[in-house]
């Protein structure tokens, strides 16, 4: 079957007459959330795919390498998936018909870590990337309104910024700062595990100020991923490098209106239950809840992120990507295959769908 | 840990009494398998650090009085090393991980030949050549493939050929710094132990390193090779060892490892009827693969350059697919083990 003949077959098993509109015109039948994933095959062929939170998937688009997340535009009926650590490309999809619109390549000199974001008018696109000539990690910005053309790179002021978001004031945006180089020459190989310097930090997207810079509690806590709230907080997730018999904390909370940083400790068998490694944060805008998966433990973790407070830890196998949905739920990933709902009422994740595939690290709104 | 993971943490505050309780009872029979696997790499790595001992020392001897009865000792003491190191490679996890040791001890793949550029840079600078100054740089420079450049490539040889000056400080520093991680490695084994012992997860995470390792050792260390993975040409030089036309008997060398250091553990673990003629299969097939290896004529190289040769690669891919089929198919199904895709290489 042919791409396009898949996405035609897809989109009419939801509603007929299927327009350029689709997605809009069937939001009634559909349930609220779509999202964007990269995805392998047992084969080990890569692709993007876009499904719904039934499980359904609307269209899958192949691809010439591993890739990680990405962002949707606000308004362009695009989104933005980009290649994973050490790819250089940027692939913008046109989320409406399931096709590529374009693919940007990083530079001389730079390579992707896997993460953009845009920002609020869409204009603009900001996406992590390392130098690696010298190692300093930047934003690169793109002009979204523009082709995509280079504008600019920010420098974070550390190495191997990672997942990147918008403040909800629109002007500043919070970065996730790995502190591991690497070098595409070395592959994927961490390259200064002794004296790495992971931070949090908090930037001005126009001038590139550094505004503030939170280091985590031991320099072997890399800090990847992270979510915010409409009301500033900030969760991020570690994933630590050091000793496997230390259990130190994974979880850092910001609050961007005091600047208050604080990490969140859980007991130790608690802690020990993550596996030092946590893949990615969903705070839910519904609710006060915040999801962090982690795959080395096989569980995701729930957590008021106003309080700080451990909610609870629920079991789901090898989980990667997690969203938030309207109804206060969460649906997370499984490299196995699984898309599973999450509630905080329950110890147990449902099984909304399996597909033959492995659905990577994570999962970005559509 | 599946029970104690379907525990909300609420339920986990009021019932954490009775589960350690319930630990400390089942905990002698869990941990036997661990306890056979640590002991049995407690053997690898210390046949490591005594190999990469003797190694050191082949090369200070060699450098300080070269002669080809010594060559011939330094060269026969690289193979050893290595193959100590390819009988423990499997191993990805506890201190292996902590400073790169895996790599520093193996830079491999290298498909930018990243080991003859920057051990060429090392002989044709000037800065003072040491262990410590070693240590500063790239893990490429730092292990097994430096060395062999060094012993066994003519490109090597034409810059600077050993026994000279620089040729033999970058040996025996290569050497020294070997012998020091795997001095390292051993002690931190041990360190290791009651974390290891005591952290059920290990159980799975020691099956998956040696489904993994098979799993590297078919697809990229033979099946790469021959055209089979990747590009279909077939490319010698994607071979690990190439350099000393050892990439056969370096594989074989990691399968002795498997059956040494891997099979005791899975025995304690896979005490049902069904689960030991599981271990005894692949105890088999390791054995059948290991005779058909030491049979071989002739390495890689030679035996991709003909027809002939490259049916014997056959045969021999088919018994190493056998292995893995048992291994991450009936064996990993029998004891539930699925194959963590975020989990094993996430980002």
């Amino acid at each position: 079957m042919q791409r396009r003949d898949f996405i035609q077959f897809s989109l009419l098993g939801i509603a007929a007459f299927c327009s350029a509109h689709s997605f809009a015109a069937s939001s009634r039948e559909l349930p609220d959330l779509r999202f964007l994933s990269s995805v392998d095959t047992a084969l080990g062929e890569h692709f993007i795919v876009a499904a719904n939170s039934n499980g359904r998937e609307l269209f899958r688009l192949p691809v010439a390498e591993r890739c990680h997340s990405g962002c949707l535009h606000p308004n362009a009926g695009q989104a933005v998936i980009m290649s994973r650590r050490p790819g250089k490309n940027l692939y913008v999809i046109n989320i409406l018909e399931g096709t590529l619109d374009a693919l940007v390549e990083a530079g001389d000199g730079f390579h992707f870590y896997g993460h953009g974001v845009f920002s609020e008018d869409g204009s603009r696109f900001y996406a992590t990337a390392n130098h690696y000539p010298s190692g300093a990690g930047q934003i690169r910005v793109y002009a979204a309104d523009d082709g995509y053309r280079h504008m600019q790179d920010l420098p974070v002021g550390g190495m191997d910024p990672h997942e990147l978001r918008l403040h909800p004031d629109g002007q500043r945006l919070v970065v996730a700062l790995g502190g591991i180089k690497t070098h595409p020459d070395y592959g994927r190989i961490k390259l200064n595990l002794q004296s790495m310097q992971p931070a949090l930090i908090v930037m001005d997207r126009h001038s590139g100020e550094v505004l503030q810079h939170c280091e985590p509690s031991h320099h072997q806590l890399s800090c990847h991923h992270l979510d915010i709230s409409r009301d500033g907080i900030v969760i991020a997730g570690y994933q630590f490098e050091g000793e496997k018999w230390q259990t130190p904390p994974l979880i850092a909370r910001l609050d961007t209106n005091t600047g208050d940083f604080s990490e969140i400790a859980l007991a130790e068998h608690e802690q020990a239950m993550l596996g030092n490694y946590t893949a990615s944060v969903a705070i839910n805008p519904h609710s006060t809840v915040a999801a962090i998966t982690a795959p080395r433990g096989n569980c995701v973790m729930l957590l008021d992120y106003r309080s700080g407070q451990p909610m609870g830890v629920v079991s789901v196998p090898d989980p990667g990507g997690v969203l938030a949905e309207r109804d206060g739920s969460f649906v997370v990933s499984s490299g196995h295959g699984g898309l599973y709902r999450v509630r905080t009422s329950a110890t147990e994740p449902e099984l909304i769908t399996h597909h033959t595939l492995r659905w990577d690290n994570h999962l970005t709104r559509a | 840990m599946p029970s104690l993971s379907n525990l909300s943490l609420r339920t986990l505050k009021w019932g954490s009494t009775a589960l350690l309780a319930a630990s400390f009872c089942t905990s002698a029979w869990a941990q036997a398998p661990r306890e056979a696997w640590h002991g049995a790499l407690t053997e690898g790595y210390a046949a490591l650090a005594t190999s990469t001992a003797n190694l050191d020392q082949a090369a200070t001897t060699y450098c300080a009085t070269p002669s080809a009865e010594q060559r011939e000792a330094l060269e026969s003491a690289w193979f050893s090393a290595f193959d100590s190191w390819q009988a423990v490679r499997f191993v990805d996890f506890g201190p292996i991980e902590q400073d790169n040791l895996s790599w520093q001890f193996q830079f491999w793949p290298d498909a930018k030949n990243t080991v003859a550029r920057k051990v060429n840079l090392w002989l044709g600078g000037e800065q003072a050549i040491g262990i410590d100054q070693l240590r500063a740089d790239s893990v490429a420079v730092k292990g097994f493939p430096a060395l062999e450049y060094l012993l066994f490539d003519p490109q090597a040889a034409r810059t600077q050929p050993l026994p000279e000056k620089r040729a033999c400080e970058l040996v025996t520093a290569i050497s020294s710094l070997l012998q020091h991680n795997a001095a390292h490695l051993q002690e931190q084994w041990q360190a290791f132990r009651p974390h290891y012992l005591g952290t059920e997860q290990f159980q799975n995470t020691t099956v998956l390193a040696a489904m993994h390792g098979l799993d590297i050792l078919r697809n990229k260390r033979l099946a790469a090779p021959m055209g089979l993975e990747g590009k279909p040409r077939r490319n010698p030089y994607i071979a690990d060892a190439w350099r000393s036309e050892h990439s056969l008997a370096g594989i074989r060398a990691s399968l002795v490892g498997l059956q040494q250091y891997f099979l005791p553990g899975l025995r304690e673990l896979m005490v049902d009827a069904e689960g030991s003629e599981l271990v005894e299969r692949l105890d088999q097939q390791l054995t059948a693969t290991i005779a058909r290896l030491e049979q071989q004529p002739a390495d890689m190289q030679t035996l991709l350059a003909n027809d002939d040769g490259y049916r014997t690669l056959q045969l021999i891919f088919i018994e190493i697919d056998k292995l893995n089929q048992l291994l991450s198919g009936n064996i990993a199904s029998q004891l539930g083990i699925i194959r963590g895709f975020n989990s094993s290489d996430g980002d």
